[in-house]
């Protein structure tokens, strides 16, 4: 049998941890030995603090104890995140981790309930989501596996602290024998023929060698962006937004099951509630608005007291053309940044890591391997910047520069196509990979705005009448089943209360 | 003889009045084909409209048939899905099609010296804790295992011994075995065209005379009799002659014989086999290779070879020689590869052998129909004015026809047949840019590049690739975990189940006997 992989993971914030454990508990020591870099004199960024549902897949993967890990991070639970003023001042919609009722009469739901909306005829389409209710109502039990059951038809992630889950990670890494090494890198040595990163020098003179680096150094990017020279695809011109301000603030109730995101003058600001406080941020584009305005707002629409001083976090949308390159590999910030409307971030980094696993790579690097991993990434965040893009584009606001610009930008065709389409006829493409799927896109769609023209003729199998009595009662079974269900709060208190 | 005219009053009454912000709705549809083509795209649409409120006249101006009673069809599991699409209840369409379940291809002759192999609908093996059973197979082959990968499929095992798939919970776990069919090609569509006729398909039997076109679009056509039809959208089911579409295009052909050299089909009968196989039999020799296809009342026969290399006759001799079989009523068409770039244009979308002429092989007849069909059911034009679902159409159509295309050429080039001419030149000419890269990296590490609108899987296209001899040089490093002795156990027990598993089933000739006969 061949000599373990030595893998060097450089830094150690929420997706060095991630990475550590996911190898060290799917590959293991006989595949490979893990030595994480990390120093704490570097902070960790950490705004990724709401999560997608896939997060409790990749927890379940690395046999992580859900309430647990929940209890130890002050874990919530999020079931989707409500967009306020997105589109036009006074709008709000819910994009949900569920769907809207079943297809009726042979069409999609959605193309039934624009058929009917159209007439004045349906409600407001959040009206027919059983996340969106049990969000809007404060309210969280875990989903039936049996499909006919109402509620059966959505998923659920977490809002905790990202710097806890670290920790919690790097416990359980170091239990897993990864070894943790303290020290700030000043210096990588790369092989004058070959080009692969040979090892890494410490400020303290400890040089350490590897056969395979993986770089979660943040936006510095020490290994692929400073070391290799990687090339940035710069997404700034779409999202424009380039900085934030993140502030703690006390805890108020209703706990709520969601993220909010506020849209404002020069950006959005996020409320992400945690059991021992609510975590906020304003992203901004400061082209359109100071540091001190920035601040100044972001502490003004907290709906508690801060708890600190607002802290400037910079960043620029895009990510290197190819997050890996010989015998190194970029995960998380360092590979690329895309702004947390979508909380996109922590789940960027695990499709990051499966796709290692998938990939899992030998001392020589492999082209073919590391081409095809590429490939993949880039459908990934290619997807998920268009979608992030619709966000902005999609609006009517005419109350601030920043508003105009995006709604006038163009925007990448592959976006431009699927606006069209769905305006025409409401068909959404489904895909093979990337993230989001038809109930995200007819969120955003109809939540910003954007009516569909026509109608999937085959909708016009059933008559108006058929459809909004179907309607009507999935209405009223939500709504049934839905006051029924624990609060929130109660559901925490009783799985997983943190010891605050 | 435009058919704007049905009974007003009886819709009217029942039915409520929807404005829409699109003001030319499609009121008539004109499909003008046949054969399968035509009579599988009439009923699928009016199935799908018959009871919409919009009051949508589908007419089919069908064509003289081509089909003879040799014809056949050799499909996909997936059809199934159509069938389930067009209500079809399927016991009695396959009784009525002389049709037959078939688990597989068996491929023989096409690489070299070695042994035959069986594509089946299946899976192989079961994944161990996440990671692709084929990484553990390439490990043991490596370290000496003499197990041919298809003996992990349960798919192949039942094709192989004629069984009849059928589940319990132990399998479901590792298995996803399907059938395909084989069909008679007559009698399907004699099946088809009457249940359309029966939820009022208009039918007008006839021969194309004329097709006006004004700004790139069909405006009407017209028929020998002096018929002139018009409608708001045109289907062209005319098969390769593309009848309608042609008059819309420019430089519009993708020609794939320098991929697909064979440019001659012979179709022919032979008695029935008893009992019935549970695959079809795909035989390579010097100048094509030959397709033998169970049916209840025969068995179908294709020869696809080139002219430049032999005759039909030459053929004939040959396959009758080759197999053994009594091969009666033989026919030959000319055929030459490619696909419409875009298959869609302005009012007119082509359906089926229109749009797509691809070799017999793999099962993939009527299957891009299939997609076609499907795709139409999601981006039915909903307004005659400007049809701009046409460009997601033809893209999503150009990758589905381009990856079952690769995966057609793959079983040429591949081939070990040195020293023969038309398999030398296959095997040295470029590949298409995506296809040389899958089979690249599945050298490599034994991983399939899948793309986005894909046909065929991982299972598929692993099964074409080790069943042609491609090599997997490398394996995932996280085999590794499992000892030596941990995955002879694992591969013992899995054949142990299989066995297990296929000696409880039926016979193929026992299935088809209680349910198709």
């Amino acid at each position: 049998m061949s000599e373990p992989l030595e893998i060097v993971i450089v830094g150690g914030g929420t997706a060095g941890w991630m990475c550590a454990v996911a190898l060290a508990s799917v590959a293991g020591n006989k595949i490979c030995k893990l030595t994480l870099i990390e120093s704490a004199e570097i902070a960790s960024v950490g705004v990724g603090e709401a999560t997608l549902p896939q997060m409790k897949e990749f927890n379940d993967r690395i046999g992580i104890n859900e309430a647990d890990m929940m209890r130890q991070t002050n874990a919530t639970i999020k079931l989707g995140i409500q967009f306020v003023d997105w589109g036009a001042i006074g709008n709000s919609y819910v994009h949900p981790f569920g769907k809207y009722g079943n297809p009726i009469g042979g069409a999609y739901f959605y193309q039934q309930w624009a058929r009917a909306d159209q007439q004045n005829l349906a409600k407001n389409i959040d009206s027919y989501s059983y996340a969106i209710e049990c969000a809007l109502q404060n309210r969280f039990e875990f989903p039936v596996a049996d499909k006919n059951y109402i509620n059966s038809t959505y998923s659920y992630a977490y809002h905790f602290d990202a710097s806890l889950y670290a920790d919690y990670l790097r416990k359980i890494g170091e239990q897993k024998n990864v070894r943790r090494v303290e020290g700030k890198i000043i210096h990588v040595l790369n092989n004058s023929t070959t080009g692969v990163i040979e090892s890494v020098e410490l400020e303290d003179g400890r040089s350490i060698r590897g056969d395979f680096f993986i770089d979660c150094s943040g936006f510095r990017s020490l290994l692929l962006g400073q070391n290799l020279n990687a090339e940035f695809d710069d997404w700034s011109k779409w999202l424009v937004c380039d900085k934030a301000f993140a502030v703690p603030s006390e805890k108020t109730l209703p706990l709520t099951p969601y993220t909010r995101s506020t849209a404002k003058k020069a950006g959005w600001q996020w409320r992400i509630p945690l059991q021992h406080r609510t975590g906020n941020g304003y992203v901004f584009c400061s082209e359109y608005i100071s540091d001190d305005e920035a601040a100044a707002s972001l502490l003004q629409d907290l709906d508690g007291k801060a708890l600190g001083d607002p802290r400037l976090i910079k960043f620029k949308a895009g990510r290197y053309k190819k997050s890996w390159y010989k015998n190194c590999l970029a995960i998380g910030l360092s590979s690329g940044f895309l702004e947390p409307l979508e909380s996109t971030s922590i789940y960027l980094i695990q499709v990051a890591i499966l796709n290692l696993l998938k990939f899992f790579p030998r001392k020589t690097p492999d082209e073919l391997v590391i081409n095809e991993y590429n490939r993949i990434v880039d459908y990934e965040y290619e997807r998920v910047r268009d979608f992030l893009i619709l966000h902005y584009h999609l609006n009517q606001r005419n109350d601030a520069e920043l508003w105009r610009y995006c709604r006038e930008m163009s925007v990448p065709e592959s976006l431009t196509q699927k606006i069209e389409i769905f305006k025409r006829r409401g068909f959404i493409d489904s895909y093979k990979y990337g993230l989001f799927a038809q109930p995200s896109w007819i969120s955003v769609f109809t939540g910003q705005g954007l009516k569909q023209q026509g109608f999937d003729p085959f909708a016009l199998n059933l008559s108006i009448e058929d459809v909004n009595n179907q309607l009507e009662s999935l209405f009223t079974e939500i709504k049934n089943r839905v006051v029924d269900v624990p609060t929130h709060e109660a559901f925490i208190a009783d799985y997983c209360a943190a010891k605050l | 003889m435009c058919q704007h005219t049905k009974p007003l009053l009886l819709t009217i009454v029942q039915r409520s009045c929807e404005v829409y912000f699109l003001n030319n709705p499609i009121k008539k549809v004109a499909i003008v084909g046949r054969d399968a083509d035509a009579w599988l795209t009439a009923l699928m649409l009016q199935q799908g409209f018959r009871s919409s409120s919009q009051m949508i006249d589908v007419e089919l101006i069908e064509l003289p048939s081509h089909l003879t009673p040799q014809d056949f069809f050799s499909v996909l599991p997936s059809h199934k899905i159509l069938h389930s699409a067009i209500g079809a209840r399927e016991n009695l369409l396959l009784r009525a099609a002389k049709g037959c379940y078939c688990f597989g291809q068996r491929f023989s002759n096409w690489s070299g010296g070695s042994a035959p192999f069986i594509h089946a609908y299946d899976r192989f093996g079961a994944d161990f804790e996440g990671i692709d059973f084929y990484q553990f197979w390439v490990k043991a082959s490596v370290s000496g295992m003499k197990v041919p990968l298809e003996e992990f499929s349960l798919g192949a095992v039942a094709a192989k011994q004629a069984k009849y798939v059928v589940f319990d919970e132990a399998t479901e776990t590792f298995s996803q075995a399907a059938h395909g069919y084989h069909l008679s090609a007559l009698d399907y569509t004699k099946a088809i065209a009457q249940a359309a006729l029966a939820i009022g398909v208009k039918h007008t039997p006839g021969e194309l005379a004329g097709v006006k076109v004004q700004n790139g679009n069909i405006s009407s056509i017209s028929l020998a009799d002096g018929t002139e039809i018009n409608a708001d959208f045109y289907i062209d089911a005319s098969g390769s002659e593309a009848l309608l579409i042609k008059n819309l295009e420019v430089d519009n052909i993708d020609g794939w014989s320098k991929w697909l050299p064979a440019n001659r089909i012979v179709i022919a009968s032979a008695p029935t086999l008893e009992p019935l196989p549970g695959f079809s039999q795909i035989s390579a020799f010097k100048e094509g290779w030959v397709g033998i296809y169970p049916l209840l009342d025969r068995t179908a026969i294709n020869i696809v070879y080139s002219s430049e290399y032999s005759t039909a006759k030459a053929v004939l001799e040959k396959v009758a020689a080759l197999t053994g079989l009594q091969i009666t009523n033989a026919t030959e068409i000319p055929f030459a590869p490619g696909a419409r770039k875009k298959q869609w244009i302005g009012n007119c979308v082509a359906v089926g052998s229109s749009a797509v002429s691809l070799e017999p092989l793999d099962a993939t007849q009527l299957h891009l129909l299939h997609v076609g069909l499907s795709l139409l059911r999601s981006l039915f034009p909903n307004d005659a004015a400007g049809m701009p679902e046409a460009d997601i159409y033809n893209q999503k159509m150009c990758g589905f026809v381009e990856n079952v295309r690769d995966y057609q050429i793959a079983h040429y080039h591949l081939n070990k047949r040195f020293g023969e001419p038309f398999w030398d030149a296959v095997r040295t000419v470029e590949l298409p840019a995506a296809l040389r890269e899958k089979i690249k990296l599945f050298e490599s590490r034994g991983i399939v590049a899948l793309d986005e609108d894909e046909t065929f899987k991982q299972e598929d296209w692993t099964s074409l690739f080790v069943g042609h001899n491609v090599h997997t040089q490398s394996f995932d490093p996280l085999v590794n975990k499992f000892s030596d002795e941990e995955l002879i156990i694992k591969f013992q027990q899995l054949l142990g189940h299989i066995k297990t598993e296929i000696e409880k089933m039926p016979s193929l000739q026992a299935q088809v006997e209680i349910t198709l006969l």
